[in-house]
């Protein structure tokens, strides 16, 4: 089937946009050709190899009127992670707001409009699994945060950026940028339940330094209606280190395009993803691991978890680039079908154009174990609440990697509504 | 307490059990011996309800109540524990808690209110202690990676916490060393009171130098073929199953 885009609305939101910028031809027309770029590929359709599971409806993305948000402040405290600092930056509608303006010394933090930043979404990686999102994206994003920390800097308290959820469409950007040897912790937590039908296209561009440390927590815990499509493109230079536990647990669709380059030597990738489908919710997560340079080494371990009529896909790619050396990439994928009708599809990918490698991968899709269940009602817990343990326990290795405790409760207390919703789905 | 009557079940399609029948009384100890293969596991599944073990006739009654028609969880709220001959892993599940939920699920289905964190560590403590496990224990996951002495000791830790009515202990002794083995007799002679009756499936007789039976039974091709007292054990022992094994009966 294909996606037919009317880009007629989405023309005139570019103009819109470019009215409301500052008069700069080359700002103008790197947004014009992403436009184009955007418009000449169009949605992406099942057609396409990357999105083989995933169709994205216009109507429920790109047709949406872009999200008209006022000054929303603080956010509704309703949202926030209990336990963790107040948000530095909050996006809605694709606009941006920071708490705590930081521009001068070591971490700068703020918002691209108010910085006056004129980096341009043109220079940014696009994902060639996801070209034709970033690139709307790159022509629409009204604005973006920005969190920039300098060189041997360690930010000892986690940074926090709160996406709330908006009915309408939104485009909305993150830039991360690590100098050598800064170390930072970054929660990105998409929450909110729009009544009205909502799509958050997001690019979350990460570059780190040599030596640098990074650790992205990524909670998803969006209202079942909601449409997400996430592109993150983290560069990493020699010996640098990219951490990213990650988990949705909510989202009628969420699409996850994860595109990790390991430049240098030493460069080190880990991934740790959990993804629960319940009734009507598709969730794809698709990660591309680029071993562009020798010693590099990675990993990746997904879990993933489908209830009654719930999809989940995971699809990692491992690629080892011609000329590369001492490459080390690891990859499983773990899965638990909780009911006769979901649907997990599970592809762990090698493309590997070295000799001196070592890479594994490996997919599992199974049930929760009988004699696992049996023991535990044997000592007098009911079967629904040994279920949960079991799910929770097939869980426990990801939450953990949630190394920030508020975080990991949040997960926790995401991961029980999840199931509390899918048991009273089945009606067990 | 407990009245097995002429009990047949089957396990995937085969008849294991064939006419058992067993009575015990409140304050009773009985050991159940018998060659491999026998169906000794099979009976104890047969009470904790294990899902695919199919009765086909017979009745089984505790206190007064049709155990068959019952779920696991219902039958260990009635009291009814099983230490089972092989404890299962699970991994990511860790032993406090599922020490505590197991204990205020039966709490629960009596009407009482949950145990309190702190009246539960010194509970588990205790009993800790009295099985001659470390602390840290309580925070590994159930049974993984525990040596085969470790699980069972496990088992019976988990029947303290949980004192129930009837306990059935299916080769609790096999794989432990002689030090191992008089921790666990000395954890259930503990528990041995007029009203508490206990099913013990054994291999050996050593086990039952410890716990001292009542009554011996030897089962045989899904049937008790003879019983006795615990001098039976003794004779079993020393000159084996065949001469109170009929011939058709025995592999
Ligand atoms: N889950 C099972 N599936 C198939 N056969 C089984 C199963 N459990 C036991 N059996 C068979 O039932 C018979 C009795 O086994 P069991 O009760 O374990 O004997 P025992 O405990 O006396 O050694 C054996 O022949 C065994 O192979
Ligand atoms: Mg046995």
């Amino acid at each position: 089937m294909t996606a037919v885009v009317s880009t007629d609305a989405l023309q005139q939101a570019l103009e819109a946009q470019l009215a409301k910028m500052p008069a700069d031809p080359a700002l103008q027309s790197a947004r014009r050709d992403a436009f184009s770029r955007f418009v000449a590929l169009g949605l992406p359709t099942t057609r396409d190899e990357a999105w083989h599971y995933t169709r994205l409806d216009p109507s429920q993305t790109t047709d949406l009127a872009l999200a008209s948000v006022g000054d929303i402040g603080e956010p509704a405290s309703s949202l926030t992670i209990p336990g963790l600092a107040a948000p530095s930056l909050t996006f809605a509608g694709g606009r941006a707001w920071s708490s705590e303006q930081q521009t001068a010394g070591p971490v700068t933090i703020g918002t691209l409009a108010t910085l006056g930043d004129r980096r341009e979404p043109a220079g940014l990686v696009e994902p060639q699994s996801a070209q034709a999102l970033a690139a709307l994206n790159a022509a629409l994003a009204p604005d973006g945060g920005l969190i920039e920390i300098s060189a041997g800097t360690h930010v000892a308290e986690p940074l926090y950026c709160l996406f709330a959820a908006t009915p309408g469409q939104s485009q909305s950007r993150l830039l991360v940028r690590l100098a050598e040897n800064a170390k930072l912790k970054l929660v990105i937590h998409h929450a909110g339940r729009p009544t009205e039908p909502g799509w958050n296209n997001l690019v979350v561009d990460v570059q780190q330094g040599a030596g640098s440390s990074l650790s992205v927590y990524r909670l998803n815990e969006l209202g079942a209606d909601y449409q997400q499509t996430e592109q993150m493109t983290v560069r990493i230079a020699a010996n640098g280190k990219f951490h990213l536990a990650t988990a949705d647990l909510g989202a009628g669709l969420s699409r996850n395009d994860v595109c990790i380059q390991l430049n240098g030597a030493g460069a080190d990738a880990q991934l740790d993803g959990l993804f629960v489908a319940n009734q009507g919710q598709h969730l794809d997560n698709r990660v591309l691991l680029d071993h562009a340079a020798s010693n590099t080494t990675s990993w990746q371990r997904f879990r993933g978890i489908g209830n009654h009529r719930g999809r989940g896909i995971f699809n990692g790619k491992v690629l080892v680039r011609e000329g590369t050396k001492g490459v080390d990439a690891q990859q499983t994928s773990n899965n638990l079908l909780l009911a006769e009708r979901c649907e997990i599809d599970t592809k762990p990918e090698l493309e590997i154009y070295a000799d001196d490698v070592k890479c594994s991968h490996g997919a599992t899709v199974g049930k929760l174990d009988d004699d696992q269940l049996y023991y535990l009602r044997s000592r007098g817990i009911h079967r629904a609440e040994a279920r949960r343990l079991l799910i929770q326990a097939f869980a426990i290795s990801v939450v953990e990697r949630f190394s920030i405790e508020a975080v990991a409760q949040q997960v926790g207390r995401a991961l029980d509504n999840q199931l509390t919703a899918a048991m009273r789905e089945e009606g067990t | 307490m407990l009245t097995v009557n002429n009990l047949h079940a089957r396990v995937e399609e085969r008849e294991i059990l064939k006419g058992l029948s067993l009575k015990i009384r409140p304050g009773e100890v009985h050991a159940i011996m018998g060659p491999n293969g026998s169906g000794k596991s099979t009976l104890a599944q047969v009470l904790a309800g294990r899902p695919g073990y199919e009765v086909t006739a017979g009745e089984v009654v505790f206190e007064g109540q049709d155990l068959l028609g019952l779920e696991p969880e219902e039958r260990a709220h009635l009291g009814i524990f099983l230490a089972f001959q092989y404890p299962v892993e699970i991994p990511g599940v860790n032993n406090a808690y599922l020490l505590k939920a197991a204990l205020n699920a039966s709490r629960q289905a009596r009407g009482e209110p949950p145990v309190d964190a702190f009246e539960f560590m010194k509970l588990v403590r205790a009993k800790l202690e009295q099985m001659q496990m470390s602390q840290d224990f309580l925070h590994r996951s159930v049974n993984e990676g525990f040596s085969g002495g470790e699980k069972k000791r496990n088992e019976i830790l988990q029947m303290l916490m949980l004192e129930p009515k009837l306990a059935v202990l299916d080769e609790t002794d096999s794989g432990l060393d002689i030090d191992a083995l008089k921790v666990v007799a000395a954890g259930i002679n503990s528990l041995r009171n007029e009203q508490r009756s206990f099913l013990v499936v054994t291999h050996y007789q050593r086990l039952l130098e410890y716990i001292v039976p009542d009554h011996v039974h030897v089962l045989a091709e899904g049937r008790i073929v003879r019983s006795g007292d615990s001098s039976l054990a003794l004779a079993l022992e020393e000159q084996g199953y065949d001469w109170v094994v009929p011939k058709e009966a025995r592999g």
